[in-house]
């Protein structure tokens, strides 16, 4: 199906705490996650894509600032956050390694108010500004909101016994 | 922070303030949103209607309840059903209510009444449009709503005494807004006219449903009950762990709560008063004494508190004339004096002292909101960062996290029934999908990574990519004091009621009442103006801390 043309109405909020646990099920660090689900709620048409980088399993980076920024092996999700703080802090080449243009890094471009486009197979980070964004209620594709409670359930714990009784809030029983 | 008039050298310090101790001993106040929401009701003459009724003689059936704010009209819609009590539960999990309620913006048509007759009960497992705003479901106080129709039917006396110890018909077990499970996001009603502030639509949301509790126990015993009846009868809530991590998520919002009562404190310790204010202040003392008084509770340490709460509050507050407090820093002094006693105490102290103070204070309440989050600061180095953390974190890198206590609990969201629990990390599985509400913990480990590394901050993030959030909040620290909880959440001795408690204050909760260390009961605009209060101009803004009636 293709993306924007879904049938399932959600929140901006809901979209952004969906694709933030996501983040956090592939091991993405917290406040990266929260970067991402902010920049998907502001273009929720990246969803379909995000789904791939979430499929992606995250490694080290390697990192050279000889002449700016250059990433080896980066993790779109999480490796993308250091390359617009470069960009805001002057660094005029700042380069991904590897990873392609595609609606996710545009989403993520937008957010951090950067560029990000390709140059010789690899994407390159740059200043840019964009009007304000607002993020809104939109319509996802369910399969795609299927996948991305998949890597969302990454971060939930099987209940046991003693969790179910222990470790929760409120009694049991409301009988009273 | 728009409106920090006051040097923050008359504030408390957030490393007192900020503990979670104190924080678990927070009162109600005049700041409390439930109190906002009703003085703007009073101002804008607020009418309350009922528009829609359909109630067998059970009380099961629906309702719609309308009424105008800030020049939009939202309505209740409520539901009612018959609930086998094997159903009835506080917790989260449950899958069916007595009641359930959607705050819906306009007034529903006949198709929009069974669209959301079909939903509301559903609740999580509904689907919800933009038109609803906030989303509730509630359990009768069974003992005391069958009391009351017994009492109605037969033309008995009202059981007062019951009135008095529970305090509610109905207890809501969650009121969602801001986008969950598909109602509206807070950004579509956040700069309307009444509901700028925090949690407005879900206060909203909680007065009516009050009304129509009253309504209800009305309809099915047949009879009506006397408005100083009804005042007394609040909204009750059930909270557990839920509620928690939002403190801890939303820091800049934290501290916009917080600045503005320590501010109000601030403003009210150095202002000078006449004979009407310090009389209020005299009533409003003996009104706690007595309020401490009718608030009984089963939990046996949480009682002990109130107990010598009553003491301390005796202690500090008998022999107290208007001359003396009248006198050139008085109230200051009581402050002082009171922190010789129990935190408790001085919560209490606070939240009294602000009380007559309206004119001085309730213009802090429009600074309250803030949708704001910690950002990077990239253009930081690595030594600016460490002074901060050496500045602001003591709390944090003080503690030894090697010692097993200090790591015994984790927060996560369980798998079958997705709500928050806590679970203890030694001895239980599940601390690898932790919830990252370990804030002190990451600061902790931030400040052990961050020596020997130069240079600006961002490229010390690309070697420590995990460190980004933690490197946020240090930043936030230096300009937003208040945005952390000075304790660690995983603690062995950490209590989530006392992040509770802090919470349900700001709310305007009153009458807590912990069932264990991770949840508790409450009472919501209890002595609240009604909404036939309103319509009949009878209306103030005179509840903190509700006592029965004369």
């Amino acid at each position: 199906m293709a993306a924007g043309v879904g049938t399932l109405n959600v929140s901006s909020n809901q979209l952004k705490m969906a694709v933030l646990k996501a983040c956090r099920g592939i091991g993405v660090p917290v406040a990266q996650a929260q970067e991402v689900a902010a920049a998907i709620a502001a273009s929720p048409l990246a969803l379909n894509k995000l789904l791939a980088h979430l499929a992606k399993p995250i490694s080290s980076a390697s990192f050279d600032f000889s002449f700016g920024v250059d990433v080896q092996n980066a993790h779109l999700l999480r490796d993308f956050s250091v390359c617009a703080d470069a960009v805001s802090q002057g660094a005029v080449l700042v380069i991904l390694r590897g990873v392609a243009k595609c609606d996710v890094t545009q989403a993520l471009a937008q957010y951090h108010g950067v560029s990000a486009e390709m140059d010789n197979g690899d994407l390159h980070v740059a200043p840019h500004q964009y009007p304000a964004q607002k993020s809104g209620r939109c319509k996802v594709d369910p399969d795609d909101w299927r996948r991305l409670g998949v890597y969302a359930a990454l971060t939930y714990v099987p209940e046991t016994d003693a969790s179910r009784l222990a470790g929760a809030g409120a009694g049991l029983t409301d009988n009273d | 922070m728009k409106d920090a008039v006051i040097a923050e050298a008359g504030l408390r310090h957030s490393e007192e303030v900020m503990r979670l101790s104190r924080m678990g001993a927070m009162f109600p106040s005049r700041l409390s949103f439930l109190r906002s929401l009703t003085r703007r009701l009073i101002a804008d003459k607020s009418n309350v209607s009922r528009h829609h009724w359909d109630m067998d003689v059970e009380g099961f059936g629906t309702a719609v309840y309308s009424v105008d704010l800030g020049g939009h009209t939202y309505s209740l819609f409520a539901i009612t059903q018959p609930l086998d009590p094997d159903m009835r539960t506080d917790r989260v999990i449950a899958e069916a209510w007595d009641s359930a309620f959607v705050l819906y913006d306009g007034l529903p048509n006949a198709l929009e009444i069974a669209r959301l007759s079909k939903n509301a009960p559903l609740q999580e497992l509904g689907q919800f449009t933009q038109k609803d705003l906030c989303l509730s479901r509630a359990n009768k106080s069974v003992r005391l709503f069958d009391q009351i129709v017994t009492s109605l039917r037969n033309g008995a006396d009202l059981p007062m005494g019951m009135i008095q110890d529970i305090g509610y018909l109905m207890r809501t077990t969650a009121v969602y807004g801001n986008g969950k499970f598909g109602i509206a996001d807070r950004s579509e009603i956040d700069a309307r006219p009444g509901l700028q502030g925090p949690f407005m639509a879900e206060m909203l949301t909680v007065w009516l449903i009050r009304t129509f509790t009253h309504d209800l126990v009305e309809h099915v015993g047949g009879g009506k009950l006397p408005d100083h009846v009804k005042r007394q009868l609040g909204i009750g809530n059930s909270t557990g762990l839920g509620m928690a991590p939002f403190l801890v998520s939303h820091p800049l919002l934290l501290h916009s709560w917080m600045i503005c009562r320590e501010t109000a404190l601030a403003r009210v310790r150095v202002t000078e008063f006449g004979l009407d204010t310090a009389v209020q202040l005299i009533d409003l003392s003996r009104r706690a004494a007595q309020h401490l008084l009718e608030w009984n509770i089963a939990d046996p340490l949480h009682h002990a508190r109130i107990v010598k709460l009553r003491r301390e509050w005796a202690g500090l507050t008998c022999g107290l004339t208007a001359e003396l407090l009248m006198a050139e820093g008085a109230l200051d002094r009581l402050l002082l004096q009171s922190v010789a006693g129990s935190e408790d105490l001085q919560e209490l102290t606070v939240s009294w002292m602000i009380e007559p103070f309206g004119d001085l204070v309730d213009g802090l309440t429009e600074c309250m909101a803030n949708p704001h989050e910690p950002t990077l600061d990239a253009a930081m180095d690595c030594a600016e960062l460490g002074s901060a953390l050496a500045v602001h974190c003591g709390y944090a890198t003080a503690v030894d996290f090697t010692a097993p206590h200090a790591t015994e609990q984790f927060w996560y969201v369980s798998e079958s029934k997705l709500e928050p629990r806590i679970g203890k990390r030694h001895t239980e599985a599940g601390a690898d999908r932790e919830s990252p509400l370990d804030i002190t913990r990451q600061i902790h480990s931030l400040a052990q990574d961050l020596p020997g590394h130069t240079g600006p901050i961002w490229q010390f993030l690309a070697y420590f990519p995990q460190h980004r959030l933690a490197v946020q909040r240090v930043q936030a620290l230096a300009d937003n004091p208040y945005s952390e909880i000075r304790d660690n959440l995983v603690d062995a001795d950490m209590a989530p009621v006392d992040m509770l408690r802090c919470k349900l204050s700001f709310f305007g909760a009153s009458k807590f009442d912990p069932k264990s260390q991770l949840w508790t009961r409450i009472t919501l605009a209890q002595g609240a103006p009604l909404a036939s209060d309103l319509a009949a101009g009878k209306v103030w803004d005179d509840w903190w801390l509700p006592v029965s009636a004369p």
